[in-house]
């Protein structure tokens, strides 16, 4: 096991590696930018260092002064958290040259499933479900031909693409060409390049992704799903939970048994999940696969009795994976509802500023995952993350009346937060039976659905 | 509490915003140092902040060189003031004993690394040109060299050789009194420092 390790990473999640750690037995080296000095991670950690000025670009994102400091305190590894540097394949490259080892996937695994096209072209390699793509539409018959094969609607992408410019969705054939005619000719006029390709668009799909654990000796397992569907118009995470409710359970395997053939296709080691977008029709596409712990573990910890994070430190250090598959059972359910410093009303506009009161939720089945503090500062350089409340118990019903009864409890003077909307969202029928998708909130919470309908003029 | 006068140059951001994430943050901060004036000039512009209990001056200290590091101008030069700039080392800068009407500044370190003494390392009362090598910080086996900023005599050096060295922390204080007189007379005082054309000028000091 390591002696020591060097957070490189801020806020709540900071804090998870630390705790991690000291119930690991090794050192915590913290690393803070100057708008973080009266925050918790350094006050938690063995040893803190600042690093620089409070934007990230020069200190969370300062390489050089991570690694020096990463010296000077002589530490083993480094756990870069999430965002961040936390998939960045240079950062992963840097710390092994330097001798510390970095507490997540190797750079080339992070290099491949970091580039989109490289991911998908492994992934249907590997056998496991991509969303179809046509390739560089050559003629108008071609075109015709691949999307009667995959179905309406379809979306027409730009190959150079990027800011929506050159997209066009066509519901039915007799809108294709023209679809066609007027992507190209944007695409050609905002980047010089008029070619575009056809994607099969799911509607209104459920996030469902897959957990897994692999050592550096090739043992793979996966940990359950979470759902993720609840999501901001931004397709940010909000509210995720597991089991994923209406799942069917033939459908369930096949998806947890795709994540792992992944994971082993790109010889992955350490905590990673696989993000799928499953349709009405019951199919499921790859979509990407995050290479490092997710915002939203505690939920999978919580039902699985499983610590993720110091699975992640112990596979680093070179341990094997003593748990096996016939050992994942989940037990329960939990859920996980996101308090950000938001403005809901204005878009889940970011606020900033000091806390005043602060009380978190406690009691029975509630796990609470936080930095802030009564009085705290909310710097306005970082993500909004305030704190992740898990809420759980035996049955579905059971963590959605505790996480209900947790967010009543809760207090977050001095800024705007998303416990309004979450409280919104467990009141709802929909979510209530389990029926939610991607837009889900944007058309049933956040509009008025007599709004939505008229719309569409239904 | 604290009166406030604001400036600031270019118009493309709200001053409702220059106020939140900027103002109010150092107005916070202000708050808690034993500080009884304070200015900073950053891109964005100048703000200077006032306590109102009476000052006993003596002189004033700025923390420079750490380009991050707006300069700040504190009108009650002592340890206390220097920590709250040098932040969780920087407790190790000895008391100065300022005299009334001179300008000190800390020389501040840009990487985090371990200091090495210049050789020789310069010796208090020592006449320094600006740009000259004060010391080393090395980092990722690179020397990184300290460089004084400004013309000006050493007070003190307040690292010693070896010692690791955060971002920002103090390694020098520095007097930089006659540099300052000659190169800018018409900087001080800061109260009647015309903004530059084009400025937003708040009407009233805002409630911080």
């Amino acid at each position: 096991m390591f002696a020591k390790v060097l957070i490189a990473n801020r806020g709540e999640i900071a804090i998870r590696v630390i705790r991690a750690c000291r119930e690991l037995g090794v050192k915590t080296v913290a690393v803070f930018s100057e708008a973080d000095r009266q925050a918790l991670h350094p006050r938690f950690a063995d040893e803190a260092y600042c690093i620089g000025p409070p934007q990230t670009a020069r200190s969370y994102l300062n390489i050089p002064n991570i690694i020096s400091a990463a010296e000077i305190a002589g530490v083993d590894a480094i756990h870069p958290g999430y965002g961040l540097l936390s998939e960045n394949a240079q950062f992963a490259e840097i710390c092994a040259s330097h001798g510390f080892k970095f507490i997540g996937p190797s750079p080339a695994a992070i290099a491949l499933m970091g580039d989109k096209s490289s991911a998908k072209a492994h992934m249907a390699d590997a056998g496991v479900p991509v969303i179809p793509g046509s390739g560089i539409v050559e003629s108008e018959d071609e075109a015709k031909r691949f999307c009667r094969e995959v179905g309406y609607p379809v979306l027409i992408k730009a190959t150079a693409g990027g800011g929506g410019k050159g997209m066009r969705i066509v519901g039915r054939e007799a809108d294709l060409v023209a679809g066609l005619t007027a992507a190209a000719g944007e695409a050609q006029a905002a980047f010089g390049d008029g070619r575009v390709y056809i994607e099969k668009l799911l509607v209104r799909p459920r996030h469902i992704e897959v957990q897994v654990l692999a050592d550096e000796f090739g043992h793979v397992i996966h940990v359950g799903e979470r759902d993720c569907s609840v999501q901001k118009p931004s397709h940010q995470k909000l509210l995720e939970e597991t089991p994923a409710p209406n799942l069917d359970p033939a459908m369930r395997a096949e998806l947890l048994a795709s994540a792992v053939r992944a994971a082993h296709a790109v010889n992955y080691a350490n905590a990673g999940t696989l993000e799928f977008l499953v349709a009405d029709d019951g199919r499921y596409y790859f979509m990407e696969m995050n290479t490092r712990i997710q915002v939203e573990h505690p939920v999978t910890e919580v039902v699985y009795g499983i610590d993720l994070v110091k699975w992640q430190i112990r596979i680093a250090a070179g341990e094997r994976l003593t748990v096996r598959q016939e050992e994942i059972r989940p037990t329960g359910h939990a859920i996980e509802c996101r308090i950000n410093a938001e403005d809901v009303a204005h878009g889940f506009r970011p606020t900033a500023g000091k806390l005043g009161s602060v009380i978190l939720p406690g009691g029975p089945g509630i796990r609470v995952d936080t930095h802030v503090f009564s009085g705290a500062e909310v710097p306005p350089y970082y993500d909004s993350l305030l704190a992740k409340i898990v809420a759980s118990d035996r049955t579905r019903g059971g963590a959605i009346v505790r996480m209900r009864r947790a967010l009543a409890e809760t207090e977050m003077q001095g800024v705007e937060t998303t416990i309004s909307v979450h409280e919104r969202v467990l009141a709802m029928n929909s979510f209530l039976d389990g029926h939610t998708h991607v837009t889900w909130l944007r058309e049933q919470v956040l509009q008025p659905p007599s709004a939505v309908g008229a719309a569409h003029g239904r | 509490m604290a009166d406030s006068k604001t400036s600031r140059s270019g118009g493309r951001q709200g001053i409702g915003r220059f106020l939140r994430e900027y103002v109010r943050p150092l107005s916070e901060a202000f708050a808690q140092t034993p500080l009884h004036e304070l200015r900073v000039t950053t891109e964005q512009g100048s703000v200077t902040l006032v306590k109102r209990a009476p000052a006993q001056l003596a002189a004033s200290i700025e923390a420079t060189s750490s380009p991050a590091t707006a300069p700040l101008e504190a009108t009650r030069p002592s340890a206390d003031g220097m920590r709250a700039f040098g932040g969780r080392t920087a407790s190790l800068v000895p008391a100065i004993n300022g005299e009334a009407g001179r300008t000190y500044v800390t020389v501040n370190a840009e990487v985090v690394g371990i200091f090495r003494n210049a050789a020789p390392p310069p010796a208090p009362g020592e006449a320094l040109q600006s740009g000259q090598v004060l010391g080393y910080i090395e980092a990722l086996r690179l020397r990184n060299e300290v460089r004084c900023p400004d013309d000006a005599t050493l007070v003190a050096q307040v690292v010693l050789d070896g010692q690791p060295v955060d971002y920002g922390e103090a390694l020098f204080v520095i007097d930089v009194t006659h540099a300052r007189a000659a190169a800018a007379p018409a900087e001080l005082p800061p109260d009647v420092q015309a903004p530059p054309a084009g400025d937003v000028q708040l009407a009233e000091p805002p409630r911080l």
